[in-house]
């Protein structure tokens, strides 16, 4: 069992900068927000890095933070979104594109269920490109991640309504995307 | 039914569709005039969802959680450094209490001396609390944000000099003070995007300072030993996000193009406005006394009056020429021990 029931509990006690509170919420999330940085970048070890730089850039920020019914992870994703775009932003002035497939095959991995399992993310991690970047953000965040509409709508700063709109609008081109009513 | 009024009935779908309490078919037979085109837009949204992803691996997930323990704890260190009472606490702490003493006995014999000995003191020496007593002295007193900035940035140099000079003559990386080099950065970075007029200089002398911190650390890890070699890619990388912060912020308001244009804090000041005090006088004037030809004997009268003497101008802004002002720290990466 967790040292910490309440999230919030362990918020406070992180802020004061108890290792034993910031490893533990680092634990809760941090495979979440990883995938989550995937699914923008496209590369593993990319992703590894800016995950590193949200938790890092998080822990600095803790103060910041107050809980005001969204849970932690939400402002985590906030962080998270401004980590990638800035990572685009540096890309877009070095002149560099996304990179597609890199590392999605990987060269050194023979288990065939680990190949099968990123066949199953790159199919998505593909069809996820061909949406707009709002259209991406709501699929990752409500499906990917499992958040609610309100925490979504504080991710991205829009309201409910908005989201359920977008909603719609992203699973319509994903379901014509990946090709499902064929299924 | 309208679009919005589709769109509540999707949400409802899905979040009867998360609780895992029925099927796609069992959700949309409650909406059958709606089912066919609920289905596929359901079938997507499982689709996303059963996705698992990629995992971070158990190694990455360890090192990751290394990283952030250590700066947590430099965060500690910092905070209870900057608590408010820390500074009476830590000058009667019972390994000051010496050093409180000597600098005492010291100001009473030569202030001078005891405060030029402390700044060239390193992490470890006898005087070393007393620079850093200093700095924080220092940096209490003074109010304005744009001086704050220029003051963490002296420091962060300060540190880093130090880091070097202790591997060199101790032949170890002091952790503790390469820390403090980010944390002196971050302090400065931290002032310098809230900053108004002064805002593009202090950023731009940040941009230049993570750069050159950069490549000072790559020189010293180079002479590192092993043991070291993790810590200084810790600073260098902290250094490298250092850089592109600065530069974010530059760029922000689009003041990226600007780093090398002086801020308007380089305007001389009036005060350094020379005084008309190399005018020519009059009594100046030559003398017909070297006029040749004596045969002619020149009359007198034809001496030339001074009609062309310059007047003392009031120069507006200082003279063109002249060194510009500096911020109130000139030099940062200037700080010496």
């Amino acid at each position: 069992m967790p040292p910490y029931q309440d999230e919030a509990e362990l918020v406070a006690q992180a802020t004061q900068f108890d290792r034993t509170a910031i490893a533990e919420l680092y634990r809760r999330h941090v495979q979440q927000i990883y995938r989550y940085i995937y699914y923008w970048v496209g590369d593993e070890s990319t992703a590894e890095d800016l995950t590193a730089e949200v938790f890092l850039r998080a822990l600095e920020s803790l103060k910041t933070y107050s809980y005001r019914g969204v849970p932690f992870v939400a402002w985590l994703y906030r962080i998270a979104q401004a980590r990638v775009a800035d990572y685009h932003r540096r890309r877009a002035r070095r002149g560099e594109k996304l990179p597609l497939h890199e590392g999605l095959i990987g060269s050194e991995e023979d288990l065939v269920s680990l190949a099968e399992h990123r066949e199953t993310y790159r199919d998505l991690y593909m069809a996820l490109q061909q949406l707009t970047a709002e259209q991406r953000q709501v699929i990752v965040l409500k499906f990917v991640a499992g958040l609610k509409n309100e925490e979504v709508a504080y991710v991205l700063g829009k309201s409910e309504g908005a989201i359920k709109s977008l909603q719609h609008r992203a699973l319509a081109s994903l379901q014509r995307i990946l090709g499902v009513e064929d299924e | 039914m309208n679009d919005r009024q589709f769109e509540s009935v999707l949400d409802r779908c899905l979040i009867a569709l998360q609780s895992g309490q029925a099927t796609i078919e069992e959700v949309a037979a409650h909406y059958p005039e709606h089912a066919q085109q609920l289905i596929p837009l359901l079938k997507a949204a499982q689709r996303a969802a059963s996705t698992t992803g990629p995992q971070l691996s158990d190694e990455a997930v360890t090192a990751i959680q290394g990283r952030l323990l250590q700066r947590a704890g430099e965060l500690r260190t910092r905070a209870e450094r900057h608590r408010p009472g820390a500074f009476r606490g830590r000058l009667f702490h019972f390994r000051l209490m010496p050093v409180a003493l000597v600098l005492l006995v010291a100001l009473l014999m030569s202030g001078v001396w005891v405060s030029s000995a402390a700044a060239a003191s390193l992490p470890g020496d006898v005087l070393y609390p007393v620079k850093r007593v200093t700095e924080r002295v220092q940096l209490a007193l003074t109010f304005s944000e744009t001086n704050r900035a220029w003051l963490h940035i002296r420091f962060a140099e300060r540190r880093l000099k130090e880091v070097q000079a202790v591997l060199e003559q101790r032949g170890q990386l002091d952790e503790v003070t390469l820390a403090e080099v980010g944390d002196e950065t971050e302090a400065a970075l931290a002032l310098a995007e809230q900053l108004g007029s002064d805002r593009v200089e202090v950023l731009s002398t940040l941009a230049t300072l993570t750069e050159r911190q950069q490549a000072v650390l790559a020189a010293v890890k180079d002479k590192a030993p092993p043991q070291a070699q993790a810590g200084l890619t810790r600073a260098m990388e902290r250094s490298r996000h250092g850089y592109e912060r600065a530069q974010a912020a530059l760029e922000k308001r689009g003041e990226g193009n600007q780093t090398l244009t002086p801020g308007p804090t380089h305007t001389p000041e009036p005060s350094h406005t020379p005084k008309p005090t190399h005018t020519p006088k009059p009594t100046h004037t030559p003398r017909p006394t070297q006029v040749p030809n004596p045969t002619r004997t020149p009359r007198p009268t034809h001496t030339p009056k001074p009609t062309h003497e310059p007047k003392p101008t009031n120069v507006p802004g200082g003279p063109p020429n002249e060194v510009p002002a500096g911020p109130p720290m000139n030099s940062p990466g200037g700080a010496s021990h």
